[in-house]
């Protein structure tokens, strides 16, 4: 059981401040049924109906609008259909642990250098539950998102829309920066670091210290369909770099000591594990350069069936 | 004997300059933080900020710096405040403004220009120049340029609530150098509290359409939720977890809204667990 057939059973569908957009299927069959009643709710009234017909179309602020429904809600008798509402949800968490034990198989390789799947999941083990994670990359992201689990709210930064690479380490800094008390972590590729390498040093002078967390499969190649590009246009194009073919060896983690902050290299669980704490220990900007196996770092569709 | 002269009380008008107009309305606004690369065509405006209360952040790009105020407006729920100087400093920011007004993060984004007479239209090889507000105009919420002291407060003002209407985005006012650090006479209607120029209220919905909208999910089959950035901005997580139990309705997000929820939840359907190969139509 997946999203899109969980949203094709909902007869209701309340949307609060989404445009319902092209990630969104734009609110349109296959992802969505033309049947369904939907109550969107969003602070501009541009988006209101724009994707989609709505049987009620709400211009408001979202936490005011949640919290007068709640009230709302409060003086009725309480829904209808609630013994099916919890038959339903029980059902689709089955299907969603299904899903979860079988991604999680690939945190049963701890060969170096690493499965990528492994670095978000020991980040998470490592960091304090309201740390906030930034992801930056192409297939990192991928890897960062499928591995990473959300448990407190407003505690991850991505570009999903713009699907870009070499925000993460200013948006790091940016977090840091909101919540100096809070851990700040940005999981990013061997590309992503490339581009904004140079904010590395920003991190010392002003501060705000930021743990980078660079997988490297030495390899740059275009994104492959996968699980998580869904989107028709994303396929192979041009000549493809072989596997091995391109080895610029960057090492992220020299770069930072270079700069003046704490570098590491690993290419096992064991020692990236170690690597974190003593990154977070040191209460300094850290760079942690992970190896992990290009192999399977580009093969996210194959790695994730496995 | 020779009477001593009274001391003359000076007559002297209090002055500011005009990037000094700035930093006071960002300073009562409670903005305490801006990111952003010094240039001396500015210096009118970041000399000021300080005094006003506010630390410059300084990244190794412009781009990094709106980035940096992306991040920081969307986990706060605060205004993100950058700067960029002329020319070149505008010239680097584009990138970072295309990305976080596509990703809907609320920004103020304020540059110098180089000074009246020889900018708005080009001179003819004039230095450091490009349109910069028609660059932006297409990648922003909203850009204008100021083209008299007179007008920073008034359009600083402007960008202000247009930064709070509909969805989050750039807003970018841009500043011909010579105004930013010149002194001027101070004006004190210039500096109004600022819930005399925009709503301090979050905008509720009428009555009955929450009423409405209660009878609907209250009596459906299977209603469910679908989170997107909107609940980030208006910092509604408890809220959207409390409405979500009360319902007992399953929880979808967007791509960018994947954070507002706690995952564990039983209500929570991850955004990673959606149907992979499916058509969607152009």
């Amino acid at each position: 059981m997946l999203v899109a057939s969980i949203r094709n059973d909902a007869d209701v569908v309340l949307v609060l401040g989404s445009r319902l957009g092209e990630t969104d299927g734009w609110g349109a069959s296959p992802a969505w049924t033309a049947s369904q009643k939907f109550i969107q709710v969003d602070l501009d009234p541009e988006i209101l109906g724009s994707s989609r017909a709505a049987e009620l179309t709400v211009q408001a602020d979202i936490k005011v609008f949640i919290a007068a429904l709640i009230e709302e809600l409060h003086k009725m008798t309480g829904p209808s259909h609630l013994e099916e509402r919890i038959k339903k949800i029980s059902t689709y968490q089955e299907a969603c642990d299904k899903i979860r034990e079988k991604l999680d198989r690939q945190l049963n390789d701890t060969n170096a250098p690493l499965n990528p799947a492994l670095v978000p999941h020991i980040c998470q083990e490592i960091f304090d539950e309201d740390a906030i994670v930034v992801i930056d990359g192409g297939r990192t992201t991928a890897w960062g998102h499928f591995f990473h689990e959300v448990r407190v709210p407003n505690t991850l930064v991505d570009a999903p829309h713009m699907g870009y690479l070499g925000s993460g380490s200013p948006h790091a800094i940016g977090a840091k920066a909101a919540f100096p008390d809070r851990q700040v972590y940005a999981i990013m590729g061997d590309g992503a670091m490339c581009l904004s390498q140079r904010e590395i040093e920003t991190s010392i002078r002003t501060d705000l210290p930021v743990i980078f967390i660079v997988l490297s499969d030495n390899t740059i190649s275009p994104v492959k369909p996968d699980p998580f590009s869904f989107l028709k246009f994303q396929r192979q194009t041009g000549n493809p770099e072989k596997m091995g073919e391109h080895k610029w060896n960057t090492r992220f983690d020299l770069i930072a000591r270079a700069m003046g902050a704490m570098g590491e290299r690993v290419s096992d669980p064991a020692g990236l594990r170690s690597a974190l704490k003593r990154a977070i220990d040191s209460e300094k900007c850290a760079v942690i350069h992970v190896d992990v196996d290009p192999v399977k770092h580009a093969s996210l569709s194959e790695g994730l069936k496995r | 004997m020779k009477i001593p002269k009274f001391p003359k009380v000076s007559q002297k008008q209090e002055t500011i300059k005009g990037g000094g107009i700035v930093s006071r309305i960002l300073a009562a606004e409670g903005i305490d933080t801006v990111f952003g690369i010094i240039d001396g065509s500015y210096f009118g405006l970041y000399s000021t900020l300080k005094p006003n209360g506010i630390r410059l952040i300084t990244p190794r790009h412009e781009s990094d710096a709106v980035h940096m105020a992306g991040a920081y407006g969307r986990l706060t729920g605060k205004l993100g405040v950058c700067i960029a100087s002329n020319g070149p400093g505008v010239a680097n920011v584009l990138p970072g403004i295309a990305l976080e007004n596509a990703e809907g993060n609320r920004i103020l984004l304020i540059t110098s220009t180089r000074r009246e007479g020889i900018s708005y239209p080009d001179r003819g090889g004039t230095f450091q120049y490009f349109p910069q507000v028609e660059a932006t105009h297409a990648i922003t919420k909203w850009s204008c340029n100021v083209t008299t002291h007179a007008r920073i407060a008034e359009i600083l003002q402007t960008a202000l609530r247009k930064a709070r209407m509909g969805r989050p985005g750039v807003v970018h006012i841009d500043i011909p150098e010579n105004i930013m650090s010149t002194h001027y006479d101070l004006n004190p209607s210039w500096f109004r509290a600022p819930a005399t120029y925009q709503t301090q209220h979050a905008m509720p919905a009428v009555p009955n359409q929450v009423e409405t909208a209660a009878r609907m999910l209250s009596g459906a089959k299977l209603p469910m939720i679908h989170a997107g950035g909107g609940v980030v901005h208006g910092q509604a997580f408890a809220e959207l977890q409390t409405l979500a139990k009360l319902l007992c309705a399953p929880v979808t997000t967007s791509w960018s809204a994947r954070s507002v929820i706690d995952e564990r939840l039983k209500e929570s359907i991850p955004m990673i667990y959606r149907d992979v190969g499916r058509q969607h139509p152009q």
